[in-house]
């Protein structure tokens, strides 16, 4: 993969080209959840141009699909600003399961948590949990130590099953 | 421990964590009852992502290839601030009124022999803004032009005017030095009176005293007297007076000289380059007249004399002869004094004096420096003045010039910030 980064690099097209297309649908995908599904083309495009322009500055410290994201968060995050919506709203990303069967976990409950989830928590939640991104990436990604992407991501869950279970605070 | 259950579900606990979980999973269910809820809410969380259709692919991938490199020079827009500074400060270098360029626009037009129109044209040809330096530099060649006009009547006029003035004297002169040899019957007139030698009638044709006094500042104090000798001697005159004296720091040396008045011009040309001229001043007295005017009184005289003379031939008695003699001896003062009166102002108006002031001053120049470190230094802190006063008079330029340049800029600003905005 950073082998073909490197090609688009010295400016080979058809590189540049198997780039784009290897990493669009986890763009598009990271781009929809943020901004929805109605947007998420044009700042893809708009992500992908600007990854052209300074793929020169690219430097391999993250991975290539890091990196890339890191671009189409900014690209987000300037949109939403824009149109002064919330960041990381849940019917972007969330259409609770209707099938899903599991006695353990409460769905109702779920759904009502994740709506009170400070930004900071359900940001880890979807960059881990929908996005599919590592904890040292997700470090990488927000700048912060991965010890406090553990911590975080270990709250926010907490969060999603502490009301309705009380007793699972025993350890 | 059960902060750590999450990353040990999600397989991210380093080793030796990762076997402590899983000792305390095995001997407390609570905790096993945790991760599995944990692990139920992630695959809830899982299986609750929104669909998401993937769109736009094959637009992002033509975009790509339809827009190239982008031209960089508009995108930044300190670039087009700085091109705009850059321009207008050149501009304004050569928008300048230059007086200096006036001045060699009037020197071109003195030097061609061209005609006025001509003069004109060289005059706009050398400004560049026709608004702007065409109105200095017209003066100029409107004066050249004009001089150049009305200086060949005028030439021709002071032509006439002393071809006239000799025209007048000579018919005059002749006709009294003839009358006066007709008269006289050639008995006692001298025959230059009789005959007036060529020599004898360019005398009759002006006599200008003429005097000038001249203040130089010179390098050379001993030079410059040497020459001023020279050229008295050189223009057929001598040195009148001469005084030196010195004081501090300067010296100066005063000469009377007399020169060949028809010489007069070339020795002042030659004293001027002597130094620089500090100041000049140049007179002239016409005594033309008054000569003209002695010499028939001094024949008229010299007539009476004559007559005299004849008288004293025909004399007998002695007491007529002792009155005529004395009557003679009367005249023959008169004549002696009046000849001397008209020889000075001859000798005048023949030599001309020149009042030529030298003074040479010694530049004060600052203490020599003997090491080079404290040279280096004293040059290197004039050229930082030299650099910062550029500087600041280049950034007055902008500032004051603000106004005609400052819309444009923050318009192109404005529109390619914009551009940019649209672009991400």
């Amino acid at each position: 993969m950073s082998s073909l980064a490197d090609q688009a690099k010295t400016g080979n097209p058809e590189a540049l080209r198997k780039l784009v297309c290897e990493h669009y649908a986890q763009v598009f995908r990271f781009c929809a959840r943020r901004i929805g599904q109605q947007a998420a083309a044009d700042v893809t495009q708009e992500v992908f141009l600007t990854m052209q322009q300074t793929i020169k500055k690219f430097e391999s410290r993250s991975s290539f699909s890091t990196w890339l994201l890191g671009i189409a968060n900014n690209h987000c995050r300037n949109h939403s600003r824009k149109q002064k919506s919330s960041w990381l709203p849940l019917e972007n990303w969330f259409s609770p399961a209707a099938s899903f069967e599991n006695e353990v976990v409460n769905t109702e409950f779920i759904k009502t948590a994740l709506a009170k989830l400070s930004d900071e928590h359900r940001e880890v939640i979807v960059l881990h949990e929908l996005d599919g991104l590592t904890y040292p990436e997700i470090a990488t990604f927000l700048n912060i130590p991965e010890g406090t992407v553990k911590s975080r991501l270990h709250h926010a869950f907490q969060q999603l099953r502490q009301t309705h279970a009380p007793k699972g605070a025993n350890a | 421990m059960n902060e750590l259950l999450k990353a040990y579900l999600d397989n991210a606990l380093p080793e030796e964590e990762r076997t402590q979980v899983e000792a305390e999973l095995s001997n407390n269910p609570a905790l096993q009852a945790e991760l599995e809820e944990l692990r139920a809410t992630s695959a809830y969380l899982e299986a609750s992502t929104k669909p998401i259709t993937i769109t736009g692919l094959e637009q992002t991938l033509a975009a790509l290839t339809t827009k190239p490199k982008r031209t960089l020079w508009y995108r930044s827009p300190y670039a087009v601030l700085a091109a705009c500074t850059v321009v207008l400060a050149f501009g304004m270098s050569f928008y300048k009124p230059d007086f200096s360029r006036a001045e060699v626009a009037k020197d071109a037009t003195f030097a061609s022999t061209a005609s006025s129109s001509e003069a004109a044209d060289a005059a706009v040809s050398e400004s560049i803004s026709p608004t702007n330096t065409y109105q200095i530099d017209q003066p100029p060649a409107d004066r050249t032009a004009k001089a150049k006009s009305e200086y060949r009547p005028d030439a021709e006029a002071g032509a006439s005017l002393e071809e006239k003035a000799r025209l007048r004297a000579q018919p005059n002169a002749s006709s009294t030095t003839e009358s006066w040899a007709n008269k006289a019957g050639g008995s006692s007139a001298s025959p230059s009176q009789a005959n007036p030698t060529p020599q004898e009638s360019q005398s009759l044709n002006r006599h200008i005293i003429k005097s000038a006094s001249l203040s130089l500042r010179v390098k050379q104090l001993d030079f410059a007297t040497a020459q001023t000798e020279t050229i008295a001697k050189q223009y057929g005159g001598y040195i009148e007076s001469s005084d030196r004296s010195a004081g501090t720091n300067v010296k100066y040396a005063s000469y009377t000289l007399r020169v060949d008045s028809k010489k007069f011009d070339q020795a002042m040309t030659d004293l001027r380059k002597l130094g620089d001229v500090t100041s000049e001043t140049t007179s002239g007295n016409d005594v033309t007249a008054q000569v003209a005017d002695t010499e028939a009184r001094l024949k008229q005289k010299r007539l009476e004399e004559s007559q005299y003379q004849e008288v004293l031939k025909s004399a007998k008695k002695i007491s007529d002869i002792l009155e005529v003699k004395d009557y003679i001896s009367n005249i023959r003062e008169e004549i002696e004094a009046t000849d001397a009166q008209l020889k000075a102002l001859k000798n005048l108006s023949s030599l001309s004096t020149i009042n030529v002031g030298l003074e040479q001053r010694e530049e004060i120049k600052p203490a020599p420096r003997s090491d080079w470190l404290s040279n280096a230094w004293i040059s290197a802190m004039n050229r930082f003045s030299g650099i910062g006063r550029t500087i600041v008079s280049t950034l007055i330029n902008i500032l004051v010039l603000a106004p005609f340049w400052l819309p444009f800029a923050l318009g192109i600003w404005w529109w390619s910030r914009k551009r940019n905005r649209t672009i991400n």
